[in-house]
């Protein structure tokens, strides 16, 4: 899975569970985009949670394969993630070719 | 807080701010403000609730619990009942537990056993619940086999204290929503449905009756069949069928009359359309011809192109997306939300057979040189009651579904219904109507209140089903009546208009014989005899 792959699942997750907490994607969701952990963060935190939940599904589903993505985000500090430092994360978590 | 949203709290000993989160975002009507009571604060919570504080702050309460943390059943139950007095709503969501959790397998069931135990529950709250008016059960067994192996998640309940999955609180937001239309008396009542491929297989036009695929020893024809046989459920709930389709007529006729394996026949059809013309203006047409609003119709066609065209021109009327599959038409059908409704009365299930009546009444009418002989040829009959629980569910339905002959179009469920009546100087009757053709069960209903030497008509409303036959007067002559029982010397009505009551204001300015007061106010001395309707026999 590639960088560009994960961002693509980062946006889509993001923008599923804005839609059902009612919040506008105003401006544009985007790489610098702040996610989790800072006063800027779109998300609170059960959002964030409900968040990486989805992503790891859509991770699972695309892989084929259990990434553990949540356990291993825990796992490590997870601290302030924009859309871009996530998918870095992520990508070096589960593996892939940038 | 916005007045116009329905507020809503939320009680749980589970985080459940996803289940707010939908509430508050979904789109569909009706619109909702809904917050989370302290978490895990179950208890305190209720107390709250039953001790009036809040009264004021809610129009709904869910009560959702994991059973894990329930001790007692009875005092549960008594703790909701002593909340839902002082909210307008209150909803109890069952208790479930998850796929994985199999306990020792087979003996789970048996005395004792866990799954048994959880039944028992379900069963012993429901019933001890029943008895409150204002207080309503939610399935969430529903919600959690809709979503399959991942309505529950042990990761989200570790992470966040969520034990299930978004698309159960997405379906138990969409229930909700569905049960406060269903209470506020905004469902649908009238099926609009197509013929050719949605009623049957095939084209009768082209193959014959004989051809169509229904019934039998074929899959095609069993699922047709069986959809037909759902619809027929739905007239039994009070819900009406009518026919939109470009056919001809006397061949779709001979269909529905000849076919062996047709469940509906020209009897379960209110009303129809059978022609090669605009099926907006069909259903138009049939909306006029039964007396409902196009708010009340849903149409069901496999068309496409027929489904877009009646989107685009009738917006008001419910045209939900339909399968190619005629494997999933029943399954579609019962899916949809549009006929969720508090409670079946003898009157929903007369309904369609009431149609028909009227289909009768309106073929002898034009046999007659006037109006007045055409009424007087009914029999018509009526009895009055006093508003009492044995009717108050289908006068709580008559009271919120009401648009056109409403003088004030208040909105109050049943509890709220008798309360009202039981107040000092107030009172509710209710009128049930019959003729030679039929019986049209409860359809008037009149709220007097008395007091200051006047008698205050608050409600005034009956059924578009019966307007134009003597019965506005009928029912102002009953509060006459009841106001010269009560020594007071004047009746009077105030209208309050809205978008859909102009009917009522109609005849209070050009029938009813009231003095126009000015100001939508009118009044009638009691000293004077009013003209009651001499074609209607009151029974005592």
């Amino acid at each position: 899975m590639s960088r560009e792959d994960i961002v693509r699942n980062v946006l889509k997750c993001l923008r599923s569970i804005c839609a059902m907490k009612g919040i506008p994607e105003n401006p544009p969701f985007q790489e610098a985009t702040p996610l989790i952990g800072s006063d800027a963060a779109v998300l609170d935190s059960l959002g964030a949670v409900m968040f990486l939940v989805q992503l790891e599904e859509a991770l699972n589903a695309a892989n084929d394969a259990e990434t553990l993505l949540v356990q291993r985000l825990f796992t490590e500090d997870l601290q302030a993630e924009t859309v871009g430092t996530l998918s870095d994360r992520v990508l070096s978590l589960i593996g892939g070719s940038r | 807080m916005s007045s116009s949203k329905t507020r809503c709290l939320l009680v749980s000993d589970f985080n459940i701010q996803p289940l707010a989160d939908f509430i508050n975002h979904d789109e569909t009507e009706p619109a909702c403000e809904a917050v989370v009571a302290p978490f895990g604060q179950v208890t305190p919570s209720l107390l709250e609730l039953a001790s009036g504080d809040s009264q004021s702050r809610y129009d709904a309460v869910i009560v959702w619990t994991r059973v894990e943390g329930i001790d007692d059943i009875e005092n549960f139950g008594a703790a909701l009942i002593a909340a839902a007095r002082h909210v307008k709503h209150l909803f109890f969501v069952t208790w479930a537990r998850p796929y994985f959790q199999r306990d020792l397998g087979i003996a789970s069931m048996r005395s004792g056993g866990s799954a048994l135990n959880l039944m028992r529950m379900n069963v012993g709250v429901c019933e001890h619940l029943s008895r409150q008016q204002n207080i309503f059960v939610l399935d969430s067994n529903a919600w959690i086999s809709a979503a399959g192996a991942k309505a529950w998640s042990s990761k989200m309940w570790y992470l966040s204290k969520v034990p299930f999955s978004s698309e159960v609180f997405q379906m138990a937001a969409r229930d909700f929503k569905s049960a406060i239309q269903a209470i506020q008396g905004r469902n649908r009542k009238l099926i609009v449905l197509d013929l050719d491929d949605t009623l049957w297989g095939g084209i009768v036009g082209e193959i014959g009756w004989e051809a169509l695929r229904l019934g039998g020893h074929d899959p095609i024809g069993e699922a047709f069949a069986d959809f037909q046989r759902a619809l027929k459920v739905l007239t039994e709930s009070g819900i009406v069928l009518a026919i939109a389709s470009k056919n001809d007529e006397a061949a779709a006729l001979e269909a529905i009359d000849k076919h062996p394996e047709m469940v509906l026949r020209r009897s379960d059809f209110a009303a129809w359309r059978i022609n090669w013309f605009d099926k907006a203006q069909n259903i138009v047409d049939i909306t006029n011809e039964l007396n409902l609003d196009l708010s009340a119709v849903v149409y069901l066609d496999d068309s496409p192109a027929e489904r877009n065209r009646i989107r685009s021109a009738l917006p008001a009327v419910a045209v939900p997306e339909w399968p190619q599959d005629v494997f999933l038409y029943t399954q579609s059908l019962l899916e949809l939300r549009y006929f969720d409704k508090v409670s079946v009365t003898d009157e929903d299930r007369l309904r369609s057979s009431m149609y028909v009546a009227d289909r009768e009444r309106s073929k002898t009418k034009q046999a007659f040189q006037s109006v007045e002989d055409w009424l007087k040829s009914l029999d018509m009959e009526v009895s009055i009651e006093a508003l009492s629980k044995a009717n108050v569910a289908r006068a709580a339905q008559l009271f919120n579904k009401t648009n056109q002959m409403n003088l004030a179009t208040r909105r109050l469920n049943e509890k709220e219904l008798l309360d009202w009546a039981a107040e000092d100087q107030h009172e509710i009757y209710v009128f049930r109507v019959s003729d030679k053709f039929g019986d049209y069960g409860l359809t008037g209903l009149l709220g007097l209140k008395v007091d200051d030497g006047r008698a205050l008509i608050t409600d005034y409303l009956l059924s578009c089903r019966v307007m134009g036959r003597g019965l506005e007067q009928l029912m102002l002559s009953a509060a006459i009546d009841r106001a010269r029982c009560a020594g007071v010397s004047e009746v009077r009505a105030k209208y309050v208009p809205t978008s859909k009551n102009a009917p009522c204001l109609s005849f209070l300015l050009n029938q009813s014989q009231f003095q126009n007061d000015g100001e939508h106010r009118f009044k009638w001395p009691v000293s004077d005899p009013y003209p009651c309707p001499a074609h209607i026999v009151v029974k005592k």
